[in-house]
């Protein structure tokens, strides 16, 4: 049987091989833009959410998605109060820990809680419209981000005043955490993830004080509960990230200001999953399809063949172009019909190689890049062995999709995917790899017509 | 002697008893108020500024240094007299309106007064019209911190009310936040901008000197 979308992300994230990267577009209050709803109308209601969901993961052809991405849904339900706002998540206004209260002052939380029961009603029903085939994740805040909204900014002078007070806030917001992932989890979520971008904010010193004891074991509990489970970073994490890592999560998000590289060689080492990092703003919001393609392109080529997911770098802006998103789609399913449309507009045109040359054969391979696409590297590998066979009677060359000439070619010979072989410009390989034997045969067949 | 070199490394190790300690010493040997000030504590917190612009330093660590800094400036106010220690400009600070993210806004402020600018603080989401306020308040700078696409275009709206209300020639208005740029800037007609807290204070000194 097929694998489903949601099996391959699912793989990912557990660092097994997969056929191609899989990719997680985060529409949070952007759904609300899909539907043509504001935010704060959006993010309360199970319905539209669900909805969002659904028109996301077919629009976008996602492998998996976020259900709600609000790091503010526990912190209400914690008697936070909240401004909303028609185009972004709602905010946190006041931070009753700095106001006198004491943890034990707190609401018990349940799941009846704020707006809990919108998320878990939302949950529940995206999955009864994605069925089987796309991953839901579950976004819980993360425990360092929930403790700056009970505190307010005085946590960062009381992680070094009053370290007690701080380890047993965190204890506490890591129980809460615990907690919602639980329910996230059974209401139907494939991926509990905690996000917390102001672990950006602090140092490794004190990310191995404070957090990382609280970290580990939450993954540990969300696993138990048979969750596969996620670190979400926003901002420039790049000093914790092997912090991060060692806390073990099954694979760590980040934003556009990591080198994808360098994330790649520490969460590997650490046998830790990793995703990110297409920039937001400048590409999905502000950029056009040629930005988003190039983009998910060059994520796709750093981030390397298995254990990595493509992903933006957090949040995507209500206002992100749903263009953009769907050309990332296209790069993702080796679909290059909307690419092809805008060269064949702008009416670009290459000069083809001599396909004529007595006595020797030209193959070319039309690849995503043979170092980071696996089929890609196989195909390659296919043709490689082959060509030694023919002492010196068969050329051959890889065609990157990075490069300029790459998609004029295709048009020109009539390439709809990707692997691909051609022999002497003709379309003789897609997508399957060939047996030698057969990559043989037709290499021969070809220098027999031209003898 | 007053031991400015501790003083200095008290105040980026934000050691509170330190710092105060050194500075009281100083008062009572009859250190001039205005040196303790100069050669001991601005130079500190402008070593900070420099770690922080160096990944050295995080947000606890320039908070605590910063509240070093503050502690050891309360025993010496007392003893600046008039025209001691003149503010280098009145700088009205705030996150604009729609925006909630303060935690560079906060940084930017307290070196700005580390560095010996008298400050404002309007806190967050803050309207234009309250900036035009503070400016009749008399403050000469108006520093404005954005952290959201959605919300920069309140910095053009805030200079905008500026210049209507006929107060924006009289003014410097310096602009940072994650998404803000030197084009940006140009683009709206602020004066200044820097993209973080250690080199805003030099950018600032540069536009008012
Ligand atoms: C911490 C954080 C939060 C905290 C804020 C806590 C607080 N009290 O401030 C919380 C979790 C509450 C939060 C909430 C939200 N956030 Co937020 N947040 C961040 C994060 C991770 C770090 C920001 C920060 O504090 N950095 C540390 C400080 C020291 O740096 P800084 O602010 O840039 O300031 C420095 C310079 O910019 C400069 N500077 C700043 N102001 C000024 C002013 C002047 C005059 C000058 C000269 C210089 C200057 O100097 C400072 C010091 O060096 C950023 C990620 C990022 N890439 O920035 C996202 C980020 C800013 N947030 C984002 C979003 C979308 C939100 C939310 C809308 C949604 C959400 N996901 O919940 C809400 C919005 C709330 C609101 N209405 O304002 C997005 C913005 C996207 C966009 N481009 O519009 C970002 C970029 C994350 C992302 N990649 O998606 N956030």
């Amino acid at each position: 049987m097929a694998q489903t979308r949601r099996e391959l992300l699912l793989d990912a994230l557990h660092c097994r091989p997969t056929p191609r990267t899989p990719w997680v577009p985060y529409v949070g209050c952007h759904g609300g833009k899909l539907l043509h709803l504001p935010a704060d109308v959006y993010l309360r209601d199970p319905e539209y959410i669900a909805t969002g969901v659904a028109t996301a993961a077919e629009r976008y052809r996602a492998d998996g998605l976020p259900v709600v991405f609000d790091l503010q849904v526990e912190a209400e339900a914690l008697g936070c109060e909240l401004v909303w706002s028609s185009e972004n998540p709602p905010a946190v206004n006041s931070h009753p820990l700095a106001h006198g209260l004491d943890l034990s002052d707190l609401p018990e939380i349940t799941p009846d809680s704020g707006r809990l029961p919108v998320v878990i009603e939302a949950i529940r029903r995206a999955r009864a419209r994605v069925g089987d085939e796309v991953a839901l994740f579950g976004l819980v805040t993360g425990p360092f981000t929930l403790a700056l909204h009970l505190l307010g900014s005085d946590i960062f002078l009381e992680m070094v005043l009053n370290e007690e007070r701080i380890h047993a806030l965190l204890a506490y917001c890591a129980d809460i955490a615990g907690r919602v992932g639980e329910w996230y989890r059974e209401a139907g979520c494939d991926v509990v993830a905690a996000v917390d971008p102001m672990t950006s904010q602090i140092s490794p010193a004190h990310f191995a004080q404070f957090i990382a004891p609280v970290a580990a074991p939450l993954w540990q509990r969300w696993a138990a509960v048979g969750a596969t489970t996620a670190l979400f970073v926003c901002g420039d994490a790049w000093r914790n990230v092997p912090g991060m890592c060692a806390t073990k999560p099954d694979a760590l998000f980040v934003d556009e200001q990591i080198d994808l590289v360098a994330m790649g060689e520490v969460a590997r080492a650490h046998g830790v999953a990793f995703g990110g990092n297409i920039p937001l703003t400048t590409v999905l919001l502000l950029g056009n399809t040629d930005d988003a393609r190039r983009a998910a392109r060059q994520c796709i080529e750093l981030g390397g063949a298995t254990g990595y997911v493509l992903a933006p770098g957090c949040d995507m802006p209500y206002d992100t172009k749903p263009e953009n998103v769907a050309a990332v789609a296209e790069v993702v399913h080796g679909d290059f019909t909307g690419e092809i449309a805008a060269k064949e507009a702008a009416a670009v045109t290459i000069e083809l190689p001599d396909y004529t040359k007595p006595g020797e054969v030209l193959v070319e391979v039309v690849t995503l890049d043979s170092l980071s696409c696996a089929p890609c590297q196989y195909m390659v590998e296919a043709v490689r062995a082959v060509e030694a066979q023919f002492g010196g009677q068969v050329r051959w060359v890889e065609h990157k999709l990075k490069e300029d000439d790459t998609i004029p070619l295709m048009m020109a010979l009539g390439v709809k995917s990707i692997p691909t072989i051609i022999i002497d410009g003709a379309v003789t390989f897609s997508s399957i790899i060939p047996e030698a034997t057969k990559l043989r045969e037709s290499i021969e067949a070809r220098l027999a017509a031209k003898a | 002697m007053a031991d400015f070199n501790s003083m200095q490394e008290a105040v980026i190790g934000g050691n509170l008893p330190e710092a105060t300690r050194l500075t009281q010493e100083a008062l009572d040997e009859g250190t001039a108020p205005s040196a303790i000030v100069n050669d001991g504590l601005i130079p500190g917190m402008l070593v900070v500024g420099e770690k922080f612009k160096n990944n050295e330093f995080y947000v606890p660590e320039v908070l605590i240094a910063a509240r070093a800094m503050k502690g050891a400036m309360a025993l010496v106010k007392p003893f600046l007299k008039e025209g001691d220690m003149p503010a280098l400009a009145t700088v009205a600070i705030g996150t604009v309106q729609g925006d909630l993210h303060d935690i560079g806004k906060n940084l930017v402020a307290m070196m700005l007064e580390g560095a010996g600018f008298k400050v404002m603080d309007l806190g967050v989401d803050v309207s234009p019209e309250k900036f035009i306020e503070a400016v009749s308040d008399g403050a000469s700078v108006v520093a404005l911190s954005a952290l959201l696409t959605t919300t920069m275009p309140n910095i053009g709206r805030t200079i905008e009310a500026l210049k209507e209300a006929g107060l924006k020639d009289g003014v410097k208005v310096i602009i940072g936040g994650a998404p803000v740029t030197q084009a940006y800037c140009d683009e709206i007609g602020a004066d200044g901008y820097s993209p973080d807290a250690g080199s805003c204070v030099d950018m600032l000194k540069a536009l008012i000197a």
